[in-house]
């Protein structure tokens, strides 16, 4: 994902940051920016005479807290989805027997109202912050929301929703029940400093429909009030005091944008499967942990492929194990329970060459995937230490790339037996049967598929560098450019026999690289026999939509003509026929 | 007494919507109801209790009712599991 804070429109004085894109859509609006409130707890003990009066006031501010999330639950039973029931859940939670039982007990021990409530429901927080699904640990929002109410309703203050109709709110947190009143109001946005992408407000935010990004830091300090903003919801960009031009582009670009979600909003929800009731999985391709979310939010069943030589670029080093095991802890976390493809660093291409000893006059043709890998073993197995260790919840799947010949699997899998070996005398828990599949992206492991697929537990083709390697052109060299194309009879012949080796020894075999997200190229692919696509999140919807209208057997019949195609021109007349 | 165990199905887990719902359908009963995981029992009443068992899809989970109508309880609680909480 681009995270360049700088806009190029010469002169402007506009601003950007940055967060996490938690509702999608455009708003264009003012700054409605409400001050974070900390107020400090009393931690002194209470004189006996003081018990009822603080017992008094924790009594009044449930049911205040109580009576206003009624409130809110009359406004959402007008929404849809399942917001009514998310706030009514609260009314259980401010009422719970337990915790209203323990509360009382410490203010009668002696603890303020307050510190009663800050310790009864911190320790509950805890106990979800430690739980092993992060979907889980969001929830410990739902009760520092709940303990936030309580707090403002012991102190008399009241939040104003008094916002201006075309207003932005800004703030440090948001409740569901405080976005619903504000969008009463007509507020057109949401930005918060803090917040999950599945916390309930930002599932909220998605339920009615309003833009919002989250995990701005200091947005209340560096957001001026009554500033014009605008919020991206897709990219989680803010832009602050926007030139006409911007203000022009977006504007635009809101009204593409609506078209486009009616278009593919109900998708979402919807199985990819082709007309006559072949499933085809679609994964995500990312690059960093905030990805996952991006990703799981257009329902995608997976990570296919998560580039890890990304993490060397924005470093600009190679990592820590430390670094690397929380890295990959983070997205395998992110993304659990659904699968996750770690692919080993892919070092000596573009971008990144780092530790290449020399210089190469043809690097695409030199040490790089695998081999570089196998030549510096040290960096090898600590990123394997680092993949394993975050099996521990077997979601995580290790993918090598690059490999040619079959030597290279072969000692590639004897450093992973070692660093299994190595861990578990360590005693150090993780995935014993994490599966390790190959990227085939050389036409001599096309060639020899059959002994990968043997060797292997899944494989996955990379069909940029297939078609590079195959038609021995660089496609960014303008002189032969036009000879590169991913579609070309004999990239297509080589799809069909990695698949038909797969299917022989019953592997999983995926199309990770650029053709995956091409919609015109779908159906070929379904012809093809491939039943995983990993493509870029926001293709995602784009590519369900082609799969949920093709044929399977219409497509296999395209494809027995397309593999008897003498041109690329001869496949694409056909594609286009298809259509 | 009635000791039994049920599975949490849906995808999402036992989060505060379930969660609430769970409470709503098991406060009806007069029974005591509890659920236990990993030798941690927390009182099927309590949302609180409910939601820090963080119980994941395919989590495995004890069931307990004791009282007058805990074959009614029961019942009721083990069809709302196997519903998924009319989540998918």
């Amino acid at each position: 994902m681009d995270k360049t804070m700088s806009r190029h429109h010469g002169s402007s004085a506009e601003r950007v940051l940055k967060g996490v894109p938690a509702s999608p859509g455009v708003a264009i609006g003012r700054a409605f920016v409400l001050s974070v409130d900390s107020p400090t707890i009393r931690n002194d003990r209470l004189r006996s005479e003081d018990v009822d009066a603080e017992l008094a006031r924790f009594a009044g501010a449930v049911e205040v807290s109580t009576a206003e999330l009624h409130r809110a639950v009359e406004i959402a039973r007008t929404e849809k989805g399942t917001v009514a029931s998310i706030i009514e859940s609260f009314v259980h939670i401010v009422n719970d027997p337990s915790i209203t039982t323990a509360i009382i007990d410490r203010i009668k021990h002696g603890y303020p109202a307050e510190s009663a409530v800050v310790a009864e429901y911190d320790t509950h927080k805890a106990v979800l912050y430690g739980a092993r699904d992060a979907f889980m640990r969001e929830r410990a929002q739902d009760l520092e929301h709940v303990k936030e109410r309580l707090l403002a309703a012991m102190r008399n203050r009241h939040m104003s929703h008094a916002a201006a109709a075309d207003s932005i709110v800004v703030a440090g947190s948001v409740t569901p029940q405080d976005m619903l009143f504000f969008k009463q109001n007509s507020t057109l946005g949401f930005i918060t400093e803090v917040g999950g992408i599945n916390a309930h407000t930002s599932i909220l935010a998605r339920d009615i429909g309003i833009p919002a990004v989250i995990g701005v830091r200091n947005a209340t300090s560096d957001i001026p009030r009554n500033a014009t903003i605008i919020v991206d919801g897709y990219s989680g960009l803010i832009i602050i005091d926007p030139t006409p031009a911007t203000i022009t582009e977006y504007a635009e670009k809101r009204l593409r944008a609506e078209a486009y979600r009616q278009r593919l909003g109900e998708l979402r929800e919807k199985d990819s499967t082709t007309t006559d009731g072949v499933h085809v999985a679609l994964l995500a391709n990312i690059d960093t942990p905030d990805d996952v979310d991006v990703a799981m939010m257009q329902g995608c069943e997976g990570v296919g492929l998560v580039r890890t030589e990304l993490l060397l670029v924005q470093l600009g080093r190679y990592p820590s194990l430390e670094e690397q095991t929380a890295w990959y802890k983070d997205i395998a976390e992110r993304a659990f329970p659904l699968p996750v493809t770690f692919r080993a660093f892919d070092v000596g291409s573009d971008k990144f060459r780092e530790g290449i000893p020399h210089h190469e006059d043809n690097p695409a043709l030199g040490l790089r995937g695998i081999r570089f890998l196998l030549y510096r073993p040290d960096i090898f197995a600590q990123q394997v230490f680092a993949v394993l260790r975050a099996s521990v919840n077997r979601n995580v799947r290790f993918m090598l790339p690059m490999v040619s010949v079959y030597e290279e699997l072969q000692q590639a899998k004897q450093i992973i037996a070692a660093c299994r070996q190595a861990l578990m005398a360590e005693g150090v828990e993780f995935d014993h049967n994490m599966p390790v599949g190959v990227m085939i992206e050389t036409p001599a492991a096309a060639l020899l598929a059959d002994v990968f697929a043997r060797e292997t537990d899944f494989m996955s083709i990379g069909t940029n560098d297939l078609a590079q390697y195959a038609l021995a052109t660089d496609r960014t060299n303008e002189l032969v450019a036009d000879i590169f194309d991913a579609c070309h009879p004999s990239v297509l012949r080589m799809i069909r026999m990695i698949v038909v080796a797969a299917e022989a020894h019953g592997r999983s075999v995926s199309v990770c690289g650029e053709l995956a997200g091409h919609a015109a190229a779908t159906e070929m692919l379904v012809g093809l026999g491939i039943r995983e696509l990993s493509v870029t999140p926001r293709l995602l919807l784009e590519v369900k939509q082609r799969v949920r209208t093709t044929s399977n057997a219409e497509a296999c019949q395209l494809v027995e003509q397309l593999l008897q195609c003498t041109s690329t021109l001869g496949v694409h007349a056909l594609l286009t026929g298809s259509r | 007494m009635i000791e039994t165990h049920v599975h949490v199905v849906n995808r999402a887990g036992l989060h505060t919507r379930p969660a609430a719902m769970l409470v709503k359908i098991a406060s009806r009963f007069k029974s005591e109801v509890y659920l236990m995981r990993d030798g941690f029992s927390i009182n099927a009443k309590s949302i609180i209790g409910v939601m820090t068992l963080a119980a994941e899809q395919g989590a495995p989970l004890g069931l307990t009712v004791i009282g007058e109508d805990e074959r009614e309880a029961v019942d009721a609680i083990v069809q709302l599991f196997a519903s998924g909480f009319d989540e998918p």
